[in-house]
């Protein structure tokens, strides 16, 4: 029997169940995606102990929809790969007891995949199978996280910077709190963005501090507390014993949003490309839900341009959470053989 | 009964410092209920009482995943009740369990889940004196400084609070109404 290259990937780390076939690595046969939003809404965010048990009421309905749309058997997977960390673990557990059990009925291999990684091979995917996308600097942005990496191969990614504080994401959420705007905020903040002025106010950019008394190059990282305190004081008329006044009676709240949208994206940017000169690598790789904001992806993209630089990003459907990107990875973990048995176990970090 | 002791912090480094002090006299399940507006130094806190129970991983922003936890002299629960109601379900949920499993509790923005904290806790609170200014890089200036308000309810805290020496940057309030 010729043995097929079909993988299902299954996700489950977060808030979105999600399910895919993906042939090959690149090939994408089915994918499927249960959003929680709704029940977390009311809550302004995820609850672990909801999220654990929506994705156990969903998780059987949305493999067999990747399986039945792909036109696959279970039978004639090369492999089940799964998110094992990191995550909530409660969520983590459903997808990977799932994925256990589908390997153990079927004989299947088990492919245990980084969250991150996965991640970051959606931006991959873009470039199809022919060029290879390392080595390359890699921003991974969303509302847990803010890092810079260095990417060696598809499941190989060194940190070089993080953030002192807040994760971008969770920096339009807070603004788009103090604007009166729904949660999550990246998608709410940029949409009154598009009616104002991104140029209104200057927000700082944050730059790490050059380490005193060292003629080594300033060191790379992020922070958006300061920024998220200037926005504050800004709404509060520079006065910091103001109260802050309700949404409706900020004025310039567009303008807000795009100079706020603005910094955030200037500060990316630039350490991004930093990063990549100091790697000395051609290429960045952008993943997460904060890469679907376009104002990054257009700055993003002219400023590597100018740098002679390509910045890569994943299609919009795959910035956000999903199992393609999971079932994808699993192609060259399964090749390489990197591989788990029955007693994988899932890890929140 | 509580003890109370109105400081005044003259930069974020002494905000820190003051955390580490007390991180070096916390004891198994003390609980720092943290309050104060955005921008008054709840994180610089957070990352001094960090550095007082001997955590070498970085302290970043637990809205996330509600609480992180660091390893230590004693183990940090850091939680952040910023998205109130996602921080109550969670607490409501088992996750008021880590407020004495033994190690070290900080929460930030605690006023908005006081049920679910214990009777003794310190609270700290942290106040704006005036209007700082926010640098290009966006480094915030040193400015009037913050009040820093310390409550020990319960005899341990009691305990904690009298052994605090204060940390140069942070002096005593002269103004007790502030």
């Amino acid at each position: 029997m010729s043995r097929s290259d079909l993988i299902l990937g299954i996700e489950s780390s977060c808030d979105e169940t999600a399910a895919a076939v993906v042939a090959g690595g690149f090939e994408v046969r089915s994918s499927v995606v249960h959003s929680q939003a709704d029940e977390h809404a009311r809550y302004g965010g995820v609850v672990p102990e909801i999220a654990g048990r929506s994705h156990l009421r969903e998780v059987h309905r949305v493999v067999e929809q990747a399986l039945d749309e792909a036109g696959v058997l279970p039978s004639e997977l090369a492999g089940v790969a799964v998110t094992t960390r990191p995550g909530l673990i409660g969520s983590l557990l459903v997808g990977v007891s799932v994925a256990k059990s589908i390997a153990f009925r079927w004989s299947l291999p088990l492919i245990p995949v980084h969250h991150i990684h996965a991640h970051v091979w959606a931006a991959t995917m873009e470039l199809g199978p022919k060029t290879s996308p390392f080595p390359a600097v890699a921003l991974v942005v969303s509302g847990g996280h803010t890092n810079l990496y260095r990417s060696l191969a598809p499941d190989q990614l060194e940190p070089i910077a993080g953030t002192l504080d807040d994760a971008a994401g969770e920096a339009f959420d807070k603004v788009a709190w103090m604007l009166g705007l729904g949660y999550p905020g990246g998608p709410s903040v940029a949409a009154l963005a598009e009616e104002g002025d991104p140029s209104a106010f200057r927000f700082p950019r944050y730059r790490p501090k050059p380490t005193p008394g060292n003629a080594a190059p300033r060191p790379l990282g992020f922070s958006f507390s300061g920024l998220k305190t200037a926005v504050l004081y800004h709404i509060r008329g520079q006065d910091a014993l103001a109260p802050t006044p309700p949404p409706d009676e900020i004025r310039d709240r567009a303008d807000v949003a795009a100079s706020f949208q603005e910094a955030v994206v200037d500060a990316l940017v630039s350490q991004t490309i930093e990063a990549a000169h100091r790697e000395g690598v051609e290429r960045v790789l952008v993943a997460g839900g904060v890469a679907c904001n376009l104002r990054l992806r257009s700055k993003l993209t002219d400023a590597a341009e100018a740098a002679g630089l390509i910045a890569t990003f994943p299609s919009p459907a795959f910035c956000t959470d999903n199992a393609v990107m999971i079932a994808g990875l699993g192609h060259p973990l399964l090749g390489a053989g990197k591989l788990a048995d029955l007693s994988l176990d899932a890890a929140p970090r | 009964m509580a003890a109370e002791l109105s400081l005044v912090s003259h930069s974020v480094e002494a905000t820190e410092a003051l955390a580490e002090a007390l991180g070096r006299l916390a004891v198994p399940d003390t609980v720092f209920a943290l309050d104060g507006d955005l921008g008054t130094g709840k994180t610089a806190f957070t990352r001094g009482l960090a550095r007082g129970l001997d955590v070498t991983e970085p302290v970043s922003s637990p809205t996330y995943t509600l609480m992180h936890s660091y390893p230590g002299r004693l183990e940090l629960y850091h939680f952040d009740a910023w998205m109130e109601g996602r921080e109550a379900a969670f607490l409501d949920g088992g996750g008021a369990e880590w407020l004495h499993a033994g190690g070290v509790a900080v929460v930030e923005w605690a006023s908005r889940v006081l049920a679910w904290l214990p009777e003794q806790r310190l609270e700290v609170e942290l106040l704006h004196r005036g209007t700082p200014t926010v640098d290009e890089d966006g480094n915030v200036a040193p400015d009037a400084g913050r009040t820093v308000v310390l409550r020990a309810l319960g005899a341990g805290p009691e305990r904690l609070l009298a052994g605090l020496q204060l940390p140069a940057g942070i002096s005593m309030n002269p103004k007790e109404s502030s």
